[in-house]
């Protein structure tokens, strides 16, 4: 069984990026806490920039970064959970921020287009084709020219 | 490997030492090259290698090089430069400040050192593929025997302590030095006035390294109170249980590729997992898929989701 979870829906709009600089980080928190992590003093400072390519560490593991901006007309929102939950199963999630840039790492590999996120991205492009109305008078080009074909086979 | 690129300020005694090295990043390497003695380009020289804080979980690894003209080895013995791990901390301080104070010693000897960071040893352990703390320390004194060439230094003979293999290291630094007279051995500082040198300005630096170290995440903790850095000191024992943080473990005096971090790290830390850099081959078909199917009678997901991990869901937007 899924969980049901509800989003608050999000008018996308500019003027809620918040400022927030959101990191896609290669390791994975097992535990995670709502405690705030010291993102500052421990990993920020020690971001280093050369010709494009950020470098850094965590935990001592060499990470390669680069900035990337959200794809053309598309935000990124980060959703946080009430702490409060209603049930296990029944949860709400609120919009904490809205990001128009990230910076992406990578654990000791440079960033490229090969990259899962960066590849991710590209069913926004495919869904949109799926989700969008169509246009009817393409689509009746469309049948006029299947008609076409179709009686040109029968004359064979 | 990279280097501090700060106006390197003149080390001229020991009391220098201390202020040079807390003005620099201490999460980078450091390179630093003493004046050169006109001697040292005018004759032939031996030169010295040896590295300090090899074996310590926390702070930089230092490796040093001296040398002088093969002429100068009484300089060497009124220095008191004998086997380095024999002599206490304060001797060690005062040759080091009468190698850079004392005429008659520094118009004959030089010497350099890098400071390489936990911050640099942990980033090149812990690669895909591992950098090990042999070659870095291979590659260190690689490097500095290439500035003290770059400097003018008459090099004629080479001397190194290594810990591990000599045969190897030494093949290595012959090939690279085919015009010197290359000697690696175990315990060269003890058999060598010039490598007991190097290892002198090495330790000395290791130690004020230590002393001055500035906590760049604000904890306001001396060398005091974290200890040595040795994995048997109380002291270090105590700070890796006491001064961690949850999400990024330690702050980077700490050398998290040292088992000793790792393990401390487990209790006191949140588990991490860094993505693993070999995905697992696919499983064969079981002979149960080929009765019902692949996957159960249901749709295999298309490779173009598998590569993205794209999953569906079925979320709701209130």
């Amino acid at each position: 069984m899924q969980d049901n979870v509800t989003f608050q829906a999000f008018n996308g709009a500019e003027d809620k990026i918040n400022g927030t600089k959101i990191q896609f980080i290669p390791a994975k928190i097992e535990i995670p806490t709502s405690a705030k992590a010291a993102v500052h003093t421990y990993f920020d400072q020690y971001t280093e920039e050369l010709d494009g390519e950020l470098s850094n560490a965590l935990r001592g593991h060499p990470l390669n970064g680069r900035k990337c901006k959200t794809p053309e007309g598309l935000l990124g929102v980060v959703y946080e959970e009430n702490k409060t939950k209603l049930s296990e199963t029944n949860r709400t999630l609120k919009v904490n921020s809205v990001f128009d840039e990230y910076i992406y790492w990578n654990y000791d590999k440079i960033p490229s287009s090969n990259d899962a996120l960066v590849k991710g991205l590209d069913w926004m492009e495919i869904a949109k084709s799926f989700m969008e109305p169509l246009d009817p008078d393409r689509v009746a080009e469309f049948a006029k020219n299947r008609k076409v074909n179709g009686s040109s086979q029968e004359t064979k | 490997m990279e280097s501090s690129n700060e106006a390197s300020d003149r080390i001229g005694g020991l009391t220098d030492l201390g202020p040079f090295l807390s003005k620099r990043n201490n999460a980078r390497n450091i390179l630093y090259t003493s004046d050169i003695p006109q001697k040292c380009k005018d004759e032939p020289c031996m030169l010295g290698v040896d590295e300090a804080g090899r074996g310590p979980v926390l702070g930089p690894m230092v490796y040093g090089i001296a040398f002088c003209s093969l002429s100068d080895g009484e300089v060497l013995k009124s220095l008191g430069c004998a086997d380095s791990k024999q002599l206490t901390e304060e001797t060690r301080e005062v040759i080091f400040d009468d190698i850079n104070r004392k005429e008659y010693a520094n118009t004959s000897v030089g010497w350099a050192v890098e400071v390489i960071s936990p911050n640099t040893i942990s980033r090149n352990m812990l690669k895909r593929t591992k950098y090990s703390l042999n070659e870095v320390s291979m590659d260190s004194a690689i490097a500095l025997i290439n500035a003290a060439i770059d400097l003018g230094v008459n090099i004629a003979e080479i001397y190194v302590d290594t810990v591990g293999p000599p045969e190897k290291y030494q093949a290595k630094l012959s090939a690279l030095f085919p015009d010197f007279q290359i000697t690696v051995a175990k315990k060269a500082d003890s058999t060598y006035p010039i490598v007991s040198a190097a290892s002198i300005c090495a330790k000395v630096t290791r130690d004020h390294a230590l002393k001055v170290w500035k906590f760049n995440e604000g904890l306001d903790m001396t060398h005091e109170q974290f200890g040595s850095g040795y994995p048997g000191d109380p002291k270090t024992v105590s700070f890796l249980q006491e001064q961690s943080d949850y999400h990024f473990g330690y702050p980077r005096l700490v050398r998290f590729s040292w088992s000793t971090a790792e393990k401390a790290m487990e209790k006191v830390a949140c588990p991490v997992q860094f993505e693993e850099g070999n995905e697992k081959p696919k499983a064969g078909r079981s002979i149960k898929k080929f009765f019902k199917g692949e996957n159960g009678g249901k749709l295999e997901k298309s490779d173009f989701f598998k590569e993205r991990f794209l999953e569906s869901s079925n979320f709701e937007f209130m």
